[in-house]
C-alpha cells in the first residue's frame, strides 16, 4: 500500500450528545486514516456511534442535537471540522460522496435516474454542455455495471430491482470522481447474491477511479470480505483496529471476540427424528396478487405457484430464498392473512384455506406469528400485559388465569414477571422481541410462523434470541416455520430448509444436505453468494 | 443501545396537556375560551333575567354604566343577551362537534377497515360534499323548524365526510402495522380490532379536526340565525342578535358590534388551539409527538 498522504484523517474526533442521556459522547476520540485505493470498514452494534462518525465527516449531523466538540477531519489535508458552509457544499458531491443504505428513500422517485445523476454535474461542473452530460451519465453507468444504460437513464427509481437502485447511487456518488466515498451499510438493504455483486464493484471502482472508500456495516461477513483495515467501534469508542486477517483470526478485545462469535455460522443440529404426524400438511398452494390500475388493465403476480410441504410436530422448517420469491406470501397464507386461489392447507386433517368468519378466528390460536420488526409489532400505546393476555382472554381465559400465564412466560423468555405494566417503548429490540414469542406462545399454539424475526436484531442479540427460539421449542414442543433470507441463521435453527424461487419451492430436504450438497442450481447460487464464507475459513483455520 | 437495563422507565406525561402548556398561542387561546365559556355558563347568575326584560323606555342606549354593551331595539340588556346567546351558540357548536366526530369515526373506522365498504361509502361522502352546507341546512331547518337538534343535525351533516376521509386515511396506514396484524392473528374480532388497536391513532388528528369543526359549527348557527332560520327571536343566540341588530345598526352599532365580537374571539380562539394542538400532535409536523407517541 503507498505511503503517501492519506485521503482522509481523522483525529481525536468527539461527538457530545445533549444533556440528560445514558452517555455523554457519541463518539469519543475517535481516530483513523482511509488511504487511497484502500476500503476501511468500522463495525460495530447499533448505538456504536458507526454511523454518526460517518455523518460527522459529511457533516450531516443535526446540529442542533449532535455537536463536533472536539478533534479534526482532514479532507486531502483540509481540517472540515471547521469549514463554512459554502465550502461544505463545494466539498460534498465533488470531494466527498455518501452512499445511503436504503436506494429506494435516497433516490427522487418522479426524476428519470439518468436526470437525477446529470443533475449532479450540472450543479458542480455548470460549464459542461447537455450532450456532453448525457456522455458521462451513460459513461458512468456502464461504470457500475447497468445493463443498457441507455434505456434504463431513462426509468424511474421504482422501476429498477434494488441492486440496480444501489447501482445508480453509486453512479451518482462517483459522478465527479470523488477522493472519498462514504457507504452507510450499502448492501444491508439488499439480498445476498446483489449484495456480494456490489461488493465486487466496490473494489473495481476502487482501483479505477483512484479513491478511498469508508464504508460502515455491522456484518463481519462483509468485512472479511471486502476490508483492508477494520475499525471496530462499541459505545462511540474504537476498541479495536488493524487489518481484517488480524482482527477477524485473532481478535485481541473481549468485545470483539464475542461480536465475532456470534456471528451466525454454517452449523447443523442434530435431533432426534421428529413425529411421522404432520400438523400441517400444505398441498398445491397458488397465490397470485391481482392489481387493477386505474384503466382496467390488470396485473397478476404469482406470489406462491403449487407450493406443497409437510411439517412434523416439533420440527423446524427453514424457508430461505431472495426478496420476492414468496417467502413471506407463504407465511402470510399459512397465518391465513391471505386467502389462496387453489390448493389445501391441512391442519390437523382439517382444510384451513376457505375457513372465515368465526370458524377462522377459533382456528387462528393454533398457529402463531412473530414479526420481523419488533418495534411495530407492539402496540405503542398498550402496556406489555394487555398486549399478552389480549388473545389468551379472547379464547375465554379468565383474566387472573391470563395474567398469570403472561408472568410465566415473561420468565420464560428472559425477562422479568413485573414488567407487564410497562410500555413497548420501554424495551430494547431484543427485548420486544421477546415479548412477541412471549405473546404468540401465551395462545399455547402447534405451530410458531418466524417471518425474518431476527433479521432486525445486532449479531449478538440475534444469537440471543435464536437459542431462545431452540430451547422453548424444546420445553414447550411446537412446531416452527422460520422464513430468513440468512441461510447461516437458517442452518442454525432448522431441521429441514425449503429453498424458493419465484414462488416454488426448488429444493427441499434436511439442512446439511441442502446447504453441503445442493442439487438446485438455485441453491448453489444463494450459498456461493453468502458473505464471509473466507471468514469462516480464516477463523476456522 | 443494547446494554441499557429493561429498568429504563421514561415517564409518560399526557401529551394533550403538555401540548398546551409549551405552546403560549394555544395556552392564552384556551383561557379565553374558557373564559367565554364560564361566563355563558354563569349566565343567568350573573345578569338575571335582563336579556328578557322589554324596557320601551330605554330603547337603543348606548353603552355606559347601566348597560355596558348598551341596549337592543326592544330595550334589553345587549351585555346579558351576549351572554345568553353564548349559550346556544357555544352549545350548539360543542355538540355539532362532537356528533360530527363521533359518526364520522364510526363511517371512517368501518370504510377504512372493510375494504368492499370503501367504494360505496366513499362515494355516498363525496356526494354530500357537494351539497353547499348552508343550504342544505336552510332547507332542513325550515322544513321541519327550527330546535337545537334540527339545527344540530343540520350543521353535523355536512361535516361527516371530513371527519370520515380523515379517519379512513389513518386507519388505510395502521391497518397495515404489525401489531395489528398480530391482533388479528391471535383471532380478536374485528369490532375489537377496531376500537383497541386502530381507533388511539385516530385520536390526535381526531381533536385538532373537532375543534375546527366546533369553530365552523358556532359560525354556521351565526349565519342561519341571521339568516332568520335560526333559533326564533325569544331565544337568542349570537346569530339572531346579530340579525336583529342589522335593522338599527346605523343608529346602535353596538347591538352588532358586542356579539360580532364575541363570536370573532371564540372562532378565532378555537381554531388557535387547533393550530396549537395539531403543531404539537400531528407527528409529520412535530418531532416531540413522535417520540412521545
Amino acid at each position: 500500500m503507498t505511503t503517501c498522504e492519506p485521503i482522509l484523517r481523522i483525529e481525536n474526533l468527539s461527538v457530545a450528545l445533549p444533556e440528560g442521556l445514558d452517555r455523554s459522547h457519541a463518539v469519543r476520540n475517535v481516530s483513523f486514516d482511509v488511504h487511497r485505493r484502500q476500503i476501511l470498514c468500522v463495525v460495530g452494534e447499533s448505538g456504536s456511534g458507526k454511523s454518526v462518525t460517518a455523518a460527522a465527516v459529511m457533516r450531516l449531523l443535526p446540529e442542533k442535537v449532535l455537536r463536533i466538540s472536539g478533534g479534526t477531519i482532514r479532507l486531502e489535508g483540509e481540517d472540515i471540522a471547521v469549514a463554512s458552509p459554502e465550502r461544505l457544499c463545494q466539498l460534498r458531491g465533488s470531494r466527498m460522496a455518501m452512499i445511503f443504505q436504503e436506494p429506494l428513500t435516497a433516490l427522487n422517485p418522479v426524476m428519470r435516474v439518468g436526470d437525477q445523476i446529470a443533475e449532479v454535474l450540472q450543479i458542480h461542473r455548470p460549464g459542461t454542455s447537455a450532450e456532453q452530460r448525457q456522455a458521462r451519465v451513460r459513461e458512468l453507468m456502464a461504470d457500475v455495471q447497468l445493463p443498457e444504460p441507455e434505456r434504463l437513464a431513462r426509468a424511474y427509481p421504482h422501476q429498477l430491482s434494488g441492486g440496480q437502485r444501489q447501482r445508480v447511487m453509486i453512479a451518482m456518488a462517483l459522478a465527479l470522481e470523488p477522493a472519498l466515498i462514504i457507504a452507510d451499510e450499502p448492501t444491508t438493504a439488499l439480498d445476498v447474491t446483489t449484495q456480494a455483486q456490489i461488493l465486487r464493484l466496490f473494489r473495481e471502482l476502487l482501483t479505477k477511479h483512484d479513491s478511498g472508500v469508508l464504508m460502515i456495516t455491522h456484518d463481519f461477513g462483509v468485512v472479511a470480505d471486502v476490508a483492508d483495515h477494520v475499525v471496530v467501534m462499541r459505545q462511540g469508542d474504537i476498541v479495536e483496529h488493524g487489518a481484517p486477517e488480524k482482527v477477524l483470526k485473532a481478535p485481541e478485545h473481549p468485545y470483539t471476540r464475542a461480536l465475532i462469535e456470534a456471528v451466525p455460522r454454517f452449523r447443523y443440529r442434530s435431533r432426534p427424528d421428529a413425529a411421522d404426524t404432520p400438523v400441517i400438511a400444505v398441498e398445491a398452494l397458488s397465490l397470485t396478487y391481482r392489481n387493477t390500475s386505474f384503466f382496467g388493465a390488470r396485473r397478476e403476480t404469482r406470489a406462491l405457484d403449487a407450493v406443497s410441504f409437510t411439517l412434523a410436530a416439533g420440527e423446524t422448517l427453514g424457508v430461505v430464498g431472495e426478496s420476492g420469491s414468496g417467502k413471506t406470501s407463504l407465511a402470510k397464507t399459512l397465518l391465513r392473512f391471505e386467502t389462496p386461489d387453489s390448493g389445501r392447507i391441512l391442519f390437523k386433517g382439517q382444510d384451513i384455506a376457505g375457513l372465515a368468519g368465526a370458524a377462522l378466528r377459533d382456528m387462528r390460536r393454533h398457529i402463531q406469528m412473530v414479526f420481523q420488526d419488533p418495534y411495530k409489532s407492539l402496540n405503542p400505546r398498550r402496556r406489555i400485559g394487555q398486549s399478552l393476555i389480549e388473545g389468551p382472554v379472547q379464547h375465554g381465559l379468565s383474566r387472573g388465569d391470563a395474567i398469570a400465564r403472561a408472568e410465566d412466560l415473561m420468565e420464560l423468555v428472559g425477562l422479568r414477571r413485573d414488567a407487564l405494566d410497562r410500555f413497548p417503548h420501554e424495551f430494547s429490540g431484543g427485548q420486544r422481541q421477546r415479548i412477541c414469542i412471549a405473546r404468540a406462545l401465551a395462545m399455547e399454539p402447534a405451530i410458531i410462523v418466524a417471518d425474518e424475526a431476527v433479521s432486525a436484531l445486532d449479531v449478538s442479540v440475534q444469537a440471543q434470541v435464536l437459542r431462545l427460539f431452540e430451547d422453548l421449542q424444546r420445553r414447550i414442543g411446537f412446531a416452527m416455520i422460520f422464513v430468513t433470507h440468512d441461510l447461516r441463521v437458517a442452518s442454525n435453527i432448522c431441521d429441514r430448509i425449503a429453498v424458493m424461487q419465484r414462488g416454488r419451492i426448488v429444493e427441499l430436504g434436511p439442512a446439511q444436505r441442502v446447504f453441503q450438497e445442493p442439487e438446485a442450481s438455485y441453491t448453489r447460487e444463494l450459498l456461493a453468494a453468502v458473505p464471509g464464507l473466507a471468514s469462516e475459513r480464516m477463523i476456522a483455520d | 443501545m443494547s446494554a441499557t437495563g429493561q429498568a429504563s422507565s421514561i415517564a409518560r406525561r399526557n401529551v394533550l396537556v403538555e401540548a398546551l402548556l409549551t405552546n403560549r398561542v394555544a395556552l392564552l387561546s384556551g383561557i379565553l375560551l374558557l373564559a367565554i365559556v364560564l361566563l355563558a355558563v354563569f349566565a343567568p347568575l350573573i345578569t338575571g333575567d335582563d336579556a328578557f326584560l322589554i324596557r320601551p323606555r330605554q330603547r337603543l342606549r348606548p353603552p355606559g354604566e347601566e348597560f355596558w354593551f348598551g341596549t337592543d331595539a326592544l330595550g334589553r340588556d345587549v351585555f346579558a343577551l351576549v351572554l345568553h346567546g353564548g349559550r346556544i351558540s357555544l352549545l350548539v357548536g360543542l355538540l355539532a362537534a362532537l356528533a360530527g366526530a363521533a359518526v364520522g369515526t364510526a363511517i371512517g373506522l368501518l370504510t377504512g377497515y372493510f375494504r368492499w365498504l370503501d367504494p360505496i361509502v366513499m362515494r355516498i361522502m363525496d356526494g354530500i360534499m357537494a351539497i353547499p352546507g348552508i343550504l342544505f341546512a336552510v332547507a332542513l331547518v325550515s322544513l321541519v323548524g327550527p330546535s337545537v337538534v334540527t339545527i344540530v343535525a343540520a350543521i353535523t351533516f355536512s361535516e361527516i365526510p371530513r371527519v370520515t376521509r380523515l379517519v379512513r386515511s389513518v386507519v388505510l396506514s395502521v391497518r397495515e402495522e404489525s401489531y395489528v396484524r398480530a391482533a388479528e392473528g391471535l383471532g380478536i374480532p374485528p369490532l375489537l380490532v377496531l376500537l383497541r388497536h386502530i381507533l388511539p391513532s385516530c385520536i390526535a388528528p381526531l381533536i385538532v379536526q373537532t375543534t375546527y369543526m366546533f369553530a365552523a359549527a358556532i359560525l354556521a348557527e351565526a349565519v342561519l340565525g341571521f339568516l332568520g332560520v335560526g333559533f326564533p327571536p325569544d331565544i337568542p343566540s349570537w346569530g339572531n342578535v346579530l340579525a336583529e341588530g342589522r335593522a338599527v345598526f346605523q343608529r346602535a352599532p353596538w347591538t352588532i358590534i358586542a356579539p360580532g365580537l364575541f363570536l370573532a374571539v371564540t372562532v378565532m380562539a378555537v381554531n388557535l388551539l387547533g393550530d396549537g394542538l395539531r403543531d404539537r400532535l400531528d407527528p409529520r409536523l412535530s418531532r416531540a409527538a413522535k417520540v412521545s407517541s
